[in-house]
């Protein structure tokens, strides 16, 4: 087998830790590194996005990978950790039951992206085509975390992933969204992440707890 | 590393081969790790010459092993008991993961 030029091997480098990442997200307890892996799979998708830019000579990738580096490594988790500090949960954790189990029912979701992935990457014909897999592994792994997870902070953080395995999805099956909409898109997470932030607020000053399980004794006064 | 509360029997001589077995049991785990994963420098015949240009090579990656093993042993406290199943299932993740990975991208 002829060796790889030497940037798609480091692509296929970002694209696989980029799945670790999420894994590492899916399996931790504690909010503030959750954070942490959040920025860091940031870091991942911005390194991803250089390389892709330097390999196809397309321009508007830097300016995208600029502003993923604004936005997902620095302007995000920088809000998150304030919010943590200020909703002072800064110890929290989850009580998270069956770690094995979850992570085999995660393996069985990458097999089932990798496969869902096979037809659509041999339509590509991008650089790294074979990556679209990755992304959707990286999306569907984002949901289970959002749904194993009962305090809000970690939904967020799981959100924000789903965000960043979409935009990955984006960039490898046919280099990256259209820059308006890259734009718009940019703006919601922020504009939602501060919404967020506002209803953690309300949601502590009612149960006391950014349990989201209190909600669910929610009802509607007769 | 888990704990060490089985050789707290043991004195002089016993504990030294109970040690002595750690120690090879350590540098044998090393170095299969060297050879899968950072295989630079492993004599590539049997020759006296070039097994002796390799033994430097391997000193030095067990020096760093060895700094490495030790911050890690520094930054986590021990880990708990209950936590090894976990443990052992992230390996198992990551065996998984490794294969799907090879299957998709071919690498």
């Amino acid at each position: 087998m002829p060796a790889m030029p030497w940037d798609l091997q480091l692509l296929d480098l970002f694209a696989a830790l980029l799945l670790l990442s999420s894994f590492a997200m899916l399996l931790q307890r504690r909010t503030v590194t959750l954070v942490n892996i959040l920025a860091m799979q940031g870091g991942l998708l911005c390194a991803a996005t250089l390389v892709l830019a330097w390999r196809t000579g397309q321009s508007h990738l830097y300016v995208s990978a600029a502003l993923t580096l604004l936005l997902k490594v620095l302007l995000l988790p920088w809000l998150l950790h304030r919010l943590i500090r200020r909703l002072q949960v800064y110890w929290d954790s989850e009580t998270t039951v069956n770690t094995a189990g979850i992570m085999l029912i995660g393996v069985l979701i990458v097999i089932f992206a990798f496969g869902l992935a096979q037809p659509i990457s041999a339509v590509a014909n991008t650089a790294m085509r074979s990556a679209i897999g990755i992304a959707i592994a990286v999306i569907l792994l984002a949901f289970l975390t959002m749904i194993t997870r009962g305090k809000a902070m970690s939904q967020v953080v799981g959100f924000l992933s789903m965000e960043n395995g979409l935009f990955f999805g984006a960039m490898s099956a046919s280099y990256g969204m259209p820059m308006i909409v890259e734009l718009g898109v940019a703006l919601d997470v922020l504009v939602a992440m501060l919404v967020l932030g506002v209803f953690f607020f309300q949601i502590r000053e009612r149960f006391d707890s950014l349990d989201l399980h209190h909600l669910e004794s929610l009802r509607e006064d007769t | 590393m888990i704990h060490e509360a089985l050789l707290l029997e043991y004195s002089a001589r016993h504990l030294a081969l109970m040690e002595w077995a750690a120690a090879l049991k350590l540098l044998n785990y090393a170095c299969i790790g060297f050879a899968l994963f950072l295989p630079w420098g492993v004599a590539t015949g049997a020759g006296p010459l070039s097994l002796l240009a390799s033994m430097p090579i391997l000193a030095a990656k067990l020096v760093l092993a060895g700094a490495a093993l030790a911050l890690i042993e520094t930054l986590s406290a021990k880990l708990r008991i209950m936590r090894a199943p976990e443990f052992l299932a992230a390996a198992f993740l990551f065996a998984v993961l490794g294969l799907l990975v090879h299957l998709l991208l071919g690498a």
